[in-house]
């Protein structure tokens, strides 16, 4: 085949990419009638396609301070798709503002969400970090495959690679990822992993302990042991979808999970901690409702604590 | 407080597979995926879509021609890395057992870096506008319908600017892996 023949067939194969990314059923059956009047279309379609997912904001050169062009640009936009905002949020931050004092070195960056606010940060390549409200994730300009969950909880969704499996810190813990979707909590001497799709290492180098779709490890305390669980993948991250789902799972935990969510601490009684919750609540209408609408379901009374809510057994009636 | 496990949006979708089954297999089979792993494909995409979770999907036919996708990126990336990795080893220790891990090799930590700087290199040689509009398009995800809109430019020029950007990208990744291949270049690259 000559040069100028596969130059041109790769120029078709770019354009058809570009074409697809938000294509019709229509654009794609005319794309399989191009590929199939010739093999070689595949193959050039395969080359642009991987070349593509390659691709990661580390790759692009940085943009300078003083450029205008994409404030004048934001200035513009119309915010149609929510995760295109909150990727631009992410993307400006990671570009814009680095944080040097993190001692990490210049090249570590920190993406960080205020209590009750979410936020989805592409790391190029396909993957994904989506924020639960009050987490702070840093981030390393020179290694895309490498995240350190500070504080908070986060789901990853991550695509695989074998020459260089994502590798996330929490404090003292470390899980390579294979290839996955799994959400992580870390608060305080708290880890919690779960897993959604694929799998994940937990401490690679020593326990090893290899989890699964629909698994989960949680460790309670400094030091403590790897207490390995099951969780239905549905249920898992659900705040990323404005829904917290539960099969008999402790109270304590559904509160810890509202408060990461809603912005504002939720504690519960000792007395019912252990008591288990099976079901979802909606995340909708306000943080003061969901909590309200929650313990009502419970039979149990709600007060305001601090900045929170504190979920009690109802006090009984005058002695 | 009882919607666990309630994914309508997932059920159309599968209604939607069970459909559109046989034009999904046409699609895998023109990007030469043999028949009898097409349906492999398939499978995985009906495994994929018992996990579906987001909301409705505005036009299945479409989502799942991007799903099926998807899949077979992840397949040819699996692919090429399994065949980097057993010529690695081949190389390296004859005989060995397979590598049973996902830890890579430093040759493998090598050739990521080796390619992240080249395509970095290969970026910064475009023109200024050029590499705006790709970092809008690729990076945060921007309609090419709203990048013509912010700049007051054509969407065919848009198109243009993409068309450039891509073109650079491919070449840059081609030229790495013809280095790295050397003689044992990949099967797919052949057949041209």
């Amino acid at each position: 085949m000559t040069e100028k023949l596969q130059a041109s067939i790769r120029a078709e194969a770019i354009s058809w990419h570009l074409r697809l990314r938000d294509g019709e059923a229509g654009d794609w059956e005319a794309f399989v009638d191009w590929l199939e009047a010739d093999p070689a279309r595949s193959t050039a379609y395969d080359e642009v396609v991987r070349a593509d997912a390659a691709l990661s904001p580390e790759a692009f050169p940085a943009v300078a301070a003083n450029d205008d062009w994409p404030a004048q640009a934001r200035g513009r936009r119309r915010f149609a798709i929510a995760w295109g905002l909150a990727a631009l949020a992410a993307i400006l931050l990671l570009i814009f503002i680095p944080f040097p004092w993190l001692g990490a070195g210049a090249d570590r960056y920190e993406v960080a969400t205020a209590a009750g606010e979410q936020r989805s940060v592409p790391l190029g390549d396909g993957s994904m970090v989506a924020l639960n409200g009050g987490t702070r994730l840093i981030l390393d300009r020179r290694n895309p495959r490498f995240a350190e969950l500070a504080a908070g909880e986060a789901t990853f969704t991550i695509r695989h690679d074998g020459a260089a499996p994502f590798v996330v810190v929490a404090g003292d813990h470390r899980i390579h990822d294979l290839g996955t979707a799994f959400n992580l909590v870390h608060e305080g001497d708290r880890l919690m992993v779960e897993v959604i799709e694929g799998a994940v290492r937990y401490d690679p180098h020593a326990a090893a302990i290899s989890l699964s779709a629909g698994q989960t490890l949680a460790i309670h305390e400094r030091g403590g042991r790897p207490l390995v669980g099951r969780r239905d993948p549905h249920a898992i991250a659900g705040w990323r979808h404005g829904r917290l789902s539960y099969r008999a799972e402790p109270l304590e935990r559904v509160a810890r999970d509202l408060g990461r969510s809603l912005g504002a601490p939720v504690s519960v009684d000792p007395a019912i901690e252990r008591q288990t919750v099976t079901g979802s609540l909606r995340l909708a209408g306000g943080a003061d409702a969901v909590v309200t609408r929650f313990a009502a379901t419970l039979g149990m009374e709600v007060r305001r604590r601090g900045n929170g809510w504190h979920i009690a057994p109802p006090s009984p009636a005058l002695r | 407080m009882n919607e666990i496990g309630s994914t309508p949006a997932g059920g159309l979708l599968r209604a939607a597979l069970l459909e559109h089954r046989a034009a999904l297999l046409r699609y895998l089979i023109a990007r030469r995926v043999p028949p009898e792993e097409a349906e492999d494909v398939l499978q995985d995409l009906v495994v994929k879509l018992e996990n579906h979770k987001s909301g409705p999907v505005a036009e299945p036919r479409a989502y799942l021609y991007r799903m099926a996708e998807n899949l077979l990126l992840d397949r040819i990336r699996s692919d090429g890395r399994r065949r980097g990795r057993e010529q690695a080893w081949v190389a390296a220790r004859a005989g060995a057992a397979l590598d049973a891990d996902d830890r890579p090799t430093a040759e493998e930590i090598l050739i990521a870096r080796e390619r992240l700087a080249l395509v970095s290199a290969a970026l910064a040689g475009l023109p200024e506008r050029t590499l705006f509009v790709f970092r809008r398009y690729r990076i945060e995800g921007v309609p090419q319908r709203e990048i013509a809109a912010e700049l007051g430019i054509s969407l065919s020029a848009v198109e243009k600017h993409l068309q450039k950007a891509y073109q650079v990208v491919v070449e840059a990744r081609q030229k790495l892996d013809a280095e790295n291949a050397g003689p044992q270049r990949p099967i797919e690259a052949e057949g041209q």
